[in-house]
């Protein structure tokens, strides 16, 4: 039975091979791992750029207290980038699979239409939700926009579903029984987590001081674009993005605000998108 | 041999479900309309798709195309080269048209001039040549709605690879940037060598690839047959076959069980979360559904027992899931969400849910006074709960359970006054429409057009092609309603002052007409033929009257065709003799009995006066059929009239008494909507389907 460090080591390894360039999470909250810079800015750069990562999820809302087996506000998410996209994209995502231990003969691997979209970085692909035996284990995406603007070399984003994976491989019932490493279960490493994050984004958060934080980064992503600093602007709107996703979860955002700050965000991807390509053409 | 087999065949990664047979038959098309370019005969034999496959066998293809003269006239010499001698843009468009150049040309004298003639002889071509010089952008101009780009290509999806045989032979060229060969591939890439085109569908099932979608359908029906034994069964959607077969290149189903704990849960909920979700199949015997379900894999053969327990650990995931999420939302009473649709955002005049509610209640209420006296408490307290449900957690999960979950979350065990009533359907078939009873009606009706009229005011108008709001269905379900309630005969005026006193008028009037428009497409696929459909559509202010109105001029036409042809024939003579008076300032006297001079003119007045009580008393009993036959005695006396007499006549006065007369036929037969309209001598059924 392959722990849930294994089959991690195991994908970045296989990845690498590939010619990944193997990278660390991007220590900034974000609710998916294609906000991580390493995918969405390295996007604009002109010419091939390949990349892997575990990158941690969190999506506030999905929180469950640790008492839902399948459910966690913060999920790992393990991505893989390969720009351009090469003709046999699809048979190195299953020969990936066989990998970690799934025989892709022996069991029912489908592929169902599922565009991927990102209304707030402006992205959107074509693609599938994978599935195997019935789960969906991994997201497999073509991209052809982001920051509202055309992507030539067409890359293709993997985004397995660590946990899925690996409750998966292991048969577990709950998500909090994996192995994660010899002998220590998910559930010892996370599940505290799981409640005490639920509590704070359910119950305590404080959402007007929220706010101000969220006007704060408004107002640095306005400075740093104007004084051409794209990557730490980015930084600001991943921060932005977060604050948005625990206020809502707080009930805090009626739909309309929630259409506008969308829209606003959307903008900000765009014009950093912009920024970056242009210094990007000019050095 | 002088013809061969021509098979193509595109490998792509997964095309959606939607565009897996649009791609077979636009394939089709590209090659068809090559060969029909390049004159090369061949006869469309067979097509194919699955989701990673789209091919097309042409039989009996020339192998050669036989030497061919054109000889096509061009534009006059005068216009065809500029004062420099050189070809003008005329000319070099008609010779771009047919691919041409000057040397093609001759000018010829005609009796009107010299003219340019295209004189171009094509010798003999093999066609191999032709098809591989002219394949790769027939196919790789294929245009679909949602397109794919990757490298420099477009498609649904990638293209992986590409075979293309001309007999046994491949047909090597370049195509979507890939080789072609006579090699198709298997799921991860194997190569599954085609001996022929005949062959290709015999190749592809040796490597458990079932090419034709009707026979993957005929697999699956055979083991749906054969999975269940009495009295068990299960019933796929027609959708969810469609789309589970659609994912799949050699269906097998099989089967799992669940715990019997969750049979507990509503089985609404079960079957949604086992079909839309896992796209599992929901099974069950005569009292109701079973702790199992069937589901449909792709072609797996040596590991069944493993898969099906994967299978059903999703599934008890996703009940899990269900449960959570039901418990939760039973924490509180149905109308405890109400003030949470002050939260929902919505578009158009309403600015949030709970708007939009407020004035259903006042709507629905408004008309149960009118429609249903005695039961506008319940209309009132239904109306209130219908979009309650919305907020819950359920039915944030699973769209498709509004109504059902609200339902179940609304049904009193209390005598609390704000619960339904145990074993009132109403709310949910409010949105369901699933049986139409006063309540359900009336509810359904004032939520259907609240929707219509808030994109409506707000210009956010629906078009055959863009309706993202689905407001088409939206107009459709109201017009259900008003057609199909059983106890009520609703009357688009009144409702429409009702509901839309609060917009103007060019806004009812607009959604009036759309709906007038929607009803008479509502007809016809309700059988009734087009033609009667444009003739009642007139009549649509009651439209529970207006369908059976066409359901009496349907039956009673099939008896009476002859007669009914001639009266639309006379009833349109009418229409236009009328307006013609009308635009020439006559006017329709009021009949004058002294001034009938004619034996015809005569009888037509007399039964004229005759049928006018007669067909009042019949409608008034809504007896359309005694009504409409009695109308056909009309045909006799119209014809001669016709025949025998001039309208237009010198004399004013007995003009304008003419005139009147035919006014009060014309009044008669409006009691049938627009007879003009009717087929008139076209005498062959016309059922309207094809106009659909």
């Amino acid at each position: 039975m392959k722990t849930l460090q294994e089959i991690i080591r195991i994908l970045s390894d296989y990845w690498a091979d590939k010619g990944c360039v193997v990278v660390q999470p991007y220590d900034v909250e974000k609710g998916a791992g294609t906000f991580n810079p390493m995918t969405f800015l390295k996007l604009f750069d002109s010419g091939p750029w390949r990349t892997a990562y575990v990158e941690p999820a969190r999506r506030p809302q999905d929180g469950r207290y640790g008492d839902n087996p399948f459910r966690l506000y913060k999920h790992m998410q393990f991505q893989v980038i390969l720009k351009p996209a090469p003709a046999d994209s699809r048979l190195l995502y299953l020969k990936s699979l066989s990998r970690i231990g799934i025989d892709v003969k022996k069991h029912d691997i489908r592929f169902l239409e599922d565009n991927w979209e990102s209304p707030s970085l402006g992205a959107w692909g074509r693609g599938w939700e994978v599935r195997c035996d019935g789960l969906e284990i991994t997201q497999f995406t073509y991209f052809q926009q982001a920051g509202g603007l055309e992507l030539p070399d067409v890359p293709v984003e993997l985004t397995y579903g660590l946990e899925r994976l690996a409750m998966f491989l292991q048969k577990k019932k709950s998500v909090y029984d994996i192995e994660w490493a010899p002998g220590v279960t998910y559930g010892s490493v996370r599940k505290e987590e799981e409640r005490q994050f639920s509590i704070y984004y359910f119950e305590k958060a404080s959402v007007e001081g929220l706010r101000k934080v969220c006007d704060f980064y408004l107002g640095e992503l306005e400075m740093l674009l104007g004084s051409k600093l794209p990557l730490p602007a980015y930084d600001c709107l991943l921060n932005f993005s977060h604050l948005f996703n625990v206020i809502d979860a707080r009930g805090g955002i009626d739909h309309r605000a929630r259409a506008d700050m969308i829209k606003q965000m959307r903008g900000y991807a765009r014009r950093i998108a912009l920024l970056y390509k242009e210094m990007k053409e000019l050095s | 041999m002088k013809s061969a087999d021509f098979l193509v065949e595109l490998w792509v990664e997964d095309m959606p479900v939607a565009v897996q047979l649009e791609a077979e038959f636009k394939l089709k098309e590209a090659v068809e309309k090559l060969f029909e370019r390049e004159k090369i005969s061949g006869e469309f034999k067979k097509g194919f798709s699955t989701p990673r496959r789209a091919a097309v066998l042409f039989e009996n293809v020339s192998r050669y195309i036989e030497e061919s003269k054109t000889d096509i006239k061009g534009p006059p010499e005068k216009i065809a080269f500029d004062r420099d001698g050189k070809p003008s843009a005329v000319l070099e468009g008609f010779l771009a048209r047919y691919q041409a150049d000057c040397a093609d040309i001759r000018i010829r004298a005609t009796d009107r001039g010299n003219y340019v003639f295209l004189e171009k002889t094509i010798p003999r071509r093999s066609s191999e040549q032709v098809i591989r010089e002219n394949i790769y952008s027939a196919l790789e101009g294929i245009k679909f709605s949602k397109m794919m780009r990757w490298g420099a290509h477009s498609f649904p999806r990638p293209v992986r690879n590409v075979l293309i045989m001309f007999g046994k032979k491949a047909l090597k060229l370049d195509c979507f940037g890939i080789p072609s060969s006579k090699t198709s591939r298997a799921f991860m890439g194997e190569n599954i060598k085609i001996e022929s085109p005949a062959a290709y569908e015999q190749n592809l099932k040796s490597s458990r690839i079932l090419a034709d979608r009707k026979k993957r359908g005929d697999v699956f029906e055979a083991q749906l047959k054969d999975a269940l034994k009495e009295p068990l069964y299960s019933k796929p959607s027609d959708e969810l076959t469609r789309e589970t077969l659609g994912i799949c290149e050699f269906p097998r189903i099989l089967k799992g069980e669940f715990d019997e704990k969750f049979l507990e849960l509503p089985h609404e909920f079960l079957k949604v979360t086992l079909e839309f979700h896992q796209k599992c199949f929901a099974v069950y015997d005569k009292k109701g559904m079973v702790n199992r379900f069937l589901f449909v894999v792709d072609g797996v053969s040596d590991n069944a027992r493993e898969v099906r327990d994967n299978y059903e650990r999703c599934v008890t995931a996703r009940f899990e899931d269900t449960k959570f999420f039901w418990e939760n939302d039973r924490k509180k009473k149905l109308i405890e969400y109400y003030d949470n649709l002050k939260r929902v955002n919505y578009m158009g005049k309403f600015s949030t849910l709970y708007e939009k509610a407020e004035r259903i209640i006042r709507d629905a209420a408004e008309i149960a006074k009118i429609y249903s006296p005695g039961e506008e408490e319940e209309v009132r307290k239904t109306a209130k709960l219908l979009y309650c449900d919305i907020v819950t957690q359920i039915v944030g999960e699973f769209p498709e359970l509004h109504g059902i979950a609200g339902q179940y979350l609304g049904m009193g065990v209390t005598d609390d006054p704000d619960e339904l009533p145990v074993g009132s359907h109403a709310l949910r078939d409010a949105v369901t429409l699933e049986t139409l009873n006063n309540v359900s009606a009336v509810c359904g009706l004032a939520e259907r057009l609240n929707t219509l009229k808030s994109f409506f005011s707000s210009g956010m108008l629906p078009t055959t092609s863009k309706d993202p709001y689905a407001l088409i269905k939206t107009a459709d379900e109201a017009l259900r309603i008003l057609a199909e309630t059983e106890g009520i005969d609703f009357e688009v005026t009144k409702i429409f002052e009702i509901v839309f006193d609060d917009v103007e008028k060019s806004v009812s009037d607009k959604l009036r007409d759309f709906m007038n428009e929607r009803f008479k497409l509502y007809l016809i696929k309700k059988g009734i033929p087009a033609d009667v459909a444009n003739m009642t559509e007139s009549k649509f202010d009651i439209p529970k009257e207006a369908l059976k109105l066409s359901r009496v001029v349907m039956t009673v036409r099939d008896k009476k065709r002859d007669e009914f042809a001639h009266i639309a024939a006379s009833a349109k003579r009418i229409r236009n003799i009328l307006k013609q008076a009308e635009k020439f300032g006559m006017e329709p006297a009021t009949v004058q009995k002294d001034l009938l001079k004619a034996p015809e003119e005569k009888a037509l007045y007399d039964l004229s006066a005759l049928l006018g009580g007669e067909l009042e008393n019949l409608m008034s009993k809504k007896d359309y059929t005694a009504a409409l036959l009695r109308l056909v005695s009309v045909k006799e006396p119209l014809d001669s009239f016709f025949e025998k007499l001039m309208v237009m006549d010198k004399d004013e006065a007995l003009r304008d008494n003419r005139l009147g007369l035919l006014r009060d036929i014309d009044k008669l037969l409006s009691n049938f909507g627009r007879f003009d309209t009717l087929n008139a001598l076209v005498l062959e059924d016309n059922t309207g389907k094809k106009l659909e």
